[in-house]
């Protein structure tokens, strides 16, 4: 056996790193996209986030401008598993209460990173 | 209004470059853009965003507005955001009652829209529910933590009577 191979394999990029850190990338090579709409607010966004992702309100102020102006952000990164729960809540949140024109929750889709 | 907003950006910017139209601001650097955003007093400050929105600028232009990463644009950046998340957000809102603040008793007969609030219902607190049911309905008792699912149907059940 080759020490090299379990120790430091070669990542996708063809550089090489301690077994523990490309686990870590492996993990962590998904992430939640936030699309934009027109039916939710900004304190709509950032209430989301701060409870589905767990950012600092200044953070999720932030990704609502974003999603606004380009039309999607980045709003979590992790493992399959967790994208795939917190895109879950994101798209069952419900409509935001203080557009009468809201009838439903945001969309939001897991990707590779 | 977009003439006279535009005229207003032009002398806070000083005409250079001249700004004929909302694209135009997409051509500003960051810098300039976020320059722009400071001198801009706070009532203008949603529609000047409005115009970068308009300018389909896109990824680009947000970049700008994070003063593309540099670290001597950050206390620009930072101040944008702040003013911007206080003027289009409701700060201090938390004290009231979400629920009597935004289910008005005009929208009950509408059951759709009523149901498409059912998440909205079972987050607040019992005690906000608690009193938004016994503003609006003949509250028989009330509920106990936990019972968001209970308080939900009753208050369901009792529009369905009216």
């Amino acid at each position: 056996m080759n020490p090299k191979n379990t120790t430091q394999p070669v990542s996708p990029e063809g550089q090489t790193g301690t077994l523990e850190q490309e686990q870590t990338k492996v993990a962590r090579h998904w992430k939640v996209i936030l699309y934009n709409d027109e039916d939710h607010t900004y304190d709509y966004v950032v209430d989301l986030l701060v409870a589905v992702c767990g950012m600092a309100k200044e953070q999720a102020f932030r990704c609502a401008v974003e999603v606004d102006m380009t039309g999607r952000t980045t709003v979590f990164y992790g493992n399959k598993e967790e994208c795939t729960l917190r895109s879950g809540k994101i798209n069952t949140w419900g409509a935001d209460h203080r557009l009468l024109r809201s009838r439903g929750s945001m969309n939001s889709a897991v990707e590779p990173s | 209004m977009e003439r006279l907003v535009l005229e207003i950006l032009n002398q806070l910017q000083g005409g250079n470059p001249p700004l004929h139209s909302p694209s135009d601001l997409a051509l500003l650097s960051s810098r300039q853009l976020l320059e722009l955003i400071e001198a801009t007093p706070p009532e203008l400050l949603p529609i000047l965003v409005r115009f970068l929105k308009e300018s389909r600028g896109g990824v680009r232009l947000f970049e700008k507005l994070m003063g593309d990463h540099e670290e001597d644009n950050r206390e620009l950046v930072d101040r944008f955001f702040s003013r911007y998340y206080s003027i289009v957000t409701e700060t201090g809102a938390a004290e009231e009652n979400p629920l009597l603040s935004y289910m008005d008793p005009a929208m009950f007969h509408d059951l759709a829209v009523i149901q498409s609030r059912e998440l909205f219902f079972k987050r607040q607190s019992i005690a906000h529910i608690n009193e938004f049911l016994a503003v609006h309905m003949d509250l028989p008792r009330t509920f106990e933590v936990g019972e968001q699912d209970q308080a939900w149907e009753y208050f369901f059940r009792e529009l369905l009577k009216l």
